[in-house]
């Protein structure tokens, strides 16, 4: 019996290792080397950053930024996770798929996207349009967020309510949304971040106007080559995101448990205006990338196929170093190594996470590998792309040329992504199930192989379409990373955008298009599998 | 007659929950309504509070109560583990309301002093008394409660029963309350439906019910046969 818990044990240890080693090198030391950077003569590197007007307007739009479209996409969120989760009525799979696609777009898909609805109208490259696409992205955050929790309310508090005299709009008020108050405030507290720390869509959209702190540590880095701004600015962002995650991690702890689930009821005429509200959500959303795929089929007003036939081309004045299918083919070999990667990784971690052990120490401990995994999430991918180049530069890790850089990133960007669609299947498998299997003599691998895992073989396959997408589309990181010889998609699109004239803005278009098939079409098939690949925070 | 249900029935999908079920209370009565579980009993308990959708008729004092929503009946409810309020204490839930005296209410059903308990440190005798004292607290028309003793053990079962009893006597309160206990059926009821597949197979008086079971299945439920 004793040798069984050893086993055991050591088997945990295993599997904590790999993920934390993983995560130490390939995110804490560069980050840390990126701190830093920025303590280098003290805090006076921090004062005198700050004291620069330009940081203090980055900053408040940032803020700002991010602050509305929250907001916006709280408002919104609400009544249609009321929609989506609460009721049921024909063609509700299909809203939901379109209200969550646009989650797991690539950011230069949709910057580029909103650029061509745009053109021509005042709202090209302004403050709104940024704003918009914004919430264009995280709505579906709050929805799967919120709604999911919605969705395993317990109806009877409300029922009480109602039946002790309490309005419709006062249930809503003093139960319902009592009881909702942390998954929003998770739901708001994780849009706010991926709203602070957008990079793509701001770079695409904002031109050199707009910005949040991401692009700046970019433009800081790439065309200033301020490294040490770049860092005092990755610093404040970093202090922000932990304090953030922090907050939807303890409003995730108090969501309560429910004994007994809502059945959806079907539509009254009371839900008529969130209805409404909801189908004109999913119509707007789909504006921008209906707009993308029709300019991508046309040349001077005409229908035509021409920009699809330049891919093969390296675009107008070689704007390229390769053509673009070279590029897709690299996305996708780039992407299934990161795949592999952030699942093992990541299926490792949930596992140990999903334990409860009996020690305070341990659980204590647990919780804070929980949170470190989920730092990526919030950590810019500029800086892990940038502390990648100043901390892998030297041996024993001198990656710097290295074409594993690429992968390594994605994976660490879709990371927290597997472990929060995998973490709670696990968590769900009663332990007695686990125990029963090691009393009829499961090993503790045959319990993890043949309870766990088979448990939730859908989840994972979610999980694994779900950060393939994420890989395929990753731009902070891999414009950072990439060698010139070997660009991914998105980098090429940005690149094509750059060098204006000729075929390349519909060349551009016409590999979004390409780019936002190849990915609706990896999410469609994990979706077909489980409808919640997009896992709540 | 206050309540008068005719012909009601309620339709989940494919199955009849609950099957052309006739009844009336008067003033000031308590009818149990007896059945195993799955036989409709709370179903039909749901659609006088306005929470499924019926056919046929639900009148109160000759009212006809179709399209009048739940939070306008009048009625209150009571579940069978309480749906207090987990974020008010004790005084919080009781004047949820915001009807009578929450002092007078908690010494009513025996919590005098509990005001700023909070709500999750209660054993469940306690929460189902809170839970009793917050409907009361609506001076409802009619209470309606749904297997409210079933979830605490047998002794304290009994005990809360006859407490039951009395204070719906005491508030003269017209109620009707569902449960698969027989004998809690007893203590509580003045009359006493025994409920089966969704239909009402006999309604009347314990001793009536003892002396005269409709049929067999009403005689095996009263532990008869």
């Amino acid at each position: 019996m004793a040798g069984g818990v050893v086993g055991y044990r050591a088997a945990l240890a295993a599997a904590a290792i790999v993920p934390l080693v993983f995560v130490g090198i390939f995110f804490a030391w560069p980050v840390a080397t990126m701190v830093g950077l920025g303590f280098a003569d003290g805090l006076g590197g921090f004062a005198e950053v700050f004291a620069r007007p330009r940081t203090g307007r980055i900053i408040a739009l940032t803020v700002g930024q991010a602050g509305l479209a929250t907001v916006i996409c709280v408002a919104l969120g609400l009544p249609i996770a009321h929609v989506l989760y609460r009721l049921r009525f024909r063609g509700q799979r299909l809203l939901r798929a379109l209200i969550i696609v646009p989650f797991v777009l690539p950011t230069v898909v949709v910057g580029i996207a909103f650029r061509t609805l745009f053109r021509g109208t005042p709202l090209d490259s302004s403050f709104a349009a940024i704003l918009l696409a914004l919430v264009f992205f995280n709505v579906a955050v709050v929805v799967r967020t919120v709604g999911s929790s919605w969705e395993s309310l317990d109806p009877r508090q409300e029922e009480a309510a109602a039946a002790l005299g309490a309005s419709p709009a006062r249930v809503f008020a003093t139960v319902t949304m009592r009881r909702l108050l942390p998954s929003v405030v998770s739901a708001a507290s994780v849009v706010f971040l991926f709203c602070s720390t957008a990079f793509g869509v701001v770079l695409v959209l904002g031109g050199t106007q707009f910005g949040t702190i991401e692009t700046e540590i970019w433009l800081l880095t790439t065309q200033f080559l301020d490294l040490r701004a770049a860092s005092v600015l990755s610093v404040t962002q970093l202090v922000v995101v932990v304090v953030l995650l922090a907050v939807a991690a303890r409003s995730r702890g108090r969501s309560l448990a429910q004994k007994r689930a809502a059945r959806p009821r079907p539509i009254r005429r009371t839900d008529a205006p969130a209805v409404i509200l909801t189908i004109l959500t999913a119509t707007a959303l789909m504006a921008p990338l209906a707009t993308l795929l029709l300019r991508s089929l046309e040349v001077d007003g005409a229908l035509s196929l021409h920009n699809y036939a330049a891919l093969a081309t390296t675009g107008t004045r070689n704007a390229l170093a390769v053509p673009v299918w070279v590029a897709l083919g690299n996305s996708l070999a780039t992407a299934a190594t990161a795949t592999v990667t952030a699942v093992t990784v990541g299926l490792l971690a949930s596992i140990l996470l999903s334990r409860t052990p009996r020690s305070p120490w341990a659980r204590r401990a647990l919780e804070v590998i929980d949170g470190t995994l989920m730092l990526p999430l919030g950590v810019s991918a500029v800086t892990v792309g940038f502390g990648f180049l100043i901390a892998l530069n030297t041996p024993p890790f001198d990656l710097r040329s290295s074409s594993v850089l690429v992968p390594i990133a994605q994976a660490l960007v879709a990371l927290p992504l597997v472990v929060r669609a995998t973490l709670p299947a696990l968590r769900s498998v009663d332990s007695r199930m686990r125990e029963s299997a090691a009393v009829l003599g499961a090993s503790p691998l045959r319990v993890i192989a043949t309870i766990d895992l088979a448990l939730v073989r859908r989840p994972i396959l979610a999980a694994t379409g779900f950060a393939f997408a994420v890989a395929l589309g990753e731009f902070g990181a891999t414009t950072f990373l990439s060698r010139a010889d070997r660009p991914t998609l998105p980098v090429v699109i940005y690149r094509l955008i750059g060098v204006p004239g000729g075929d390349n803005f519909g060349m551009a278009l016409a590999a979004s298009v390409v780019l936002a098939a190849v990915t609706v079409a990896v999410i469609a098939l994990v979706e077909r599998l489980h409808d919640s690949a997009v896992g709540a925070f | 007659m206050p309540l008068e249900l005719d012909q009601v029935s309620v339709r989940f999908d494919d199955t009849l929950a609950v099957d052309d079920v006739s009844l009336e209370v008067m003033h000031g009565e308590v009818l149990c309504i007896l059945g195993p579980s799955g036989s409709g009993k709370s179903t039909l308990l749901r659609a006088i509070a306005g929470l499924e959708v019926s056919t046929g008729s639900i009148r109160w004092d000759g009212d006809d109560l179709r399209g009048v929503p739940v939070h306008k009946r009048g009625f209150a409810l009571m579940f069978q583990d309480g749906q207090l309020f987990p974020h008010l204490d004790v005084a919080g839930n009781v004047a949820y309301a915001k009807r009578g005296n929450v002092g007078e209410l908690l010494e009513l059903v025996g919590l005098a002093g509990f005001e700023k308990r909070r709500v999750t440190d209660l054993s469940g005798g306690e929460q189902q008394r809170v839970a009793l004292a917050r409907a009361l607290a609506a001076s409802p028309r009619l209470l309606l409660l749904d297997e409210p003793l079933s979830a605490l053990d047998r002794e304290l079962r009994e005990r809360l029963a006859i407490d039951l009893r009395a204070i719906l006597r005491q508030t003269a309160t017209t109620a009707v309350m569902v449960t698969h206990d027989q004998s809690e059926a007893q203590v509580v009821g003045d009359r006493v439906g025994v409920m089966d597949h969704g239909r009402m197979l006999q309604l009347g008086t314990m001793t009536q019910l003892r002396a005269k079971p409709a049929s067999d299945r009403v005689a095996r439920f009263l532990g008869l046969a």
